[in-house]
């Protein structure tokens, strides 16, 4: 495959397009990749795209095959699975919670177990989302220091 | 979790765990209390049975789908009346229950049982919760630190 790089002047307009006969697993591979690449993330409110930070994301969630990324004060449609970004940025403080949200540690203000067996994760923007059992070993071990 | 993974992580390793503990439970008390008694074949079923009868009803909390509180309170409650109802028939028609009075007992018996397995769990995953949030403090501490 041949690979051309073009610099041009504005860091928002940084763009990567793949000319390809047919989308195979290798140009979904790099799809991926690229798409989780730095700390920024592109992200669709209507049909307008909009960049925002990483670090601003509260969680993603996962809507039927829709991913969606919460921020304060807005939700943005991604292009992306939510395993993708589960790889992509565990070493980032995201954590999957249970099958349809990934949370991000650092806007987690406290877990408490609820009554049906499960925990509530209680987000700093106000937000309670359930954390699956199953989950929560994993959430011990990355918050008590392993990773 | 799909059925297969909750019937057999769930279900079936609760079930064996149940047998071998009523198995133990029946030599230690018959060991005891009535050393001459000696049983049939069909003993080897009554562990069995009644580790069915336990482990079996837990299929009603299942779901694909997370469940709510309260989605989750009613099947609990199903599961427990459903626990009675075999435990208490299954004693009736073995005509081991000969007085209301021993019925009410007995009913009373499991209620608590449940109740303190439920309340039991609720303590540990408390203290997972605080272990939980105590650690996050400290990474969310030192990451703004970094920052």
């Amino acid at each position: 495959m041949k690979v051309k790089i073009s610099r041009i002047s504005e860091k928002e307009n940084e763009c990567l397009i793949i000319e390809c006969v047919e989308v195979t697993p290798d140009i979904e591979s790099i799809r991926a990749y690229a798409l989780t690449k730095g700390t920024t993330l592109t992200g669709r409110i209507d049909e307008r795209f909009y960049q925002f930070n990483l670090s601003s994301v509260i969680y993603f969630e996962a809507v039927d095959e829709r991913v969606f990324a919460y921020t304060k004060n807005n939700s943005y449609e991604l292009k992306i699975r939510l395993y993708e970004l589960e790889n992509a940025y565990s070493d980032k403080h995201f954590i999957r919670c249970s099958k349809s949200f990934i949370i991000n540690l650092m806007k987690l203000e406290s877990i408490v177990p609820a009554l049906n067996g499960r925990f509530t994760a209680n987000m700093k923007n106000g937000e309670k989302i359930i954390i699956s059992r199953q989950y929560v070993p994993d959430i011990k071990r990355v918050v008590l220091g392993g990773n | 979790m799909d059925f297969k993974t909750f019937f057999v992580k769930k279900v079936m390793i609760s079930f064996y765990i149940t047998v071998t503990f009523i198995t133990l439970a029946m030599a230690i008390v018959g060991l005891i209390f009535e050393p001459e008694t000696r049983l049939g074949y069909e003993a080897f079923l009554s562990p069995l049975l009644f580790g069915a009868i336990a482990t079996f009803p837990k299929l009603i909390t299942y779901s694909k789908e997370e469940l709510s509180v309260k989605q989750t309170l009613l099947r609990n409650v199903i599961h427990f009346l459903l626990l009675e109802v075999l435990i208490l028939g299954s004693l009736y028609f073995a005509e081991i229950l000969t007085s209301s009075s021993m019925t009410v007992s007995l009913a009373v018996t499991v209620l608590i049982i449940y109740v303190a397995v439920s309340v039991i769990m609720w303590i540990n995953d408390k203290k997972t919760a605080v272990q939980i949030n105590q650690a996050l403090k400290v990474l969310q501490y030192h990451h703004e630190s970094d920052d």
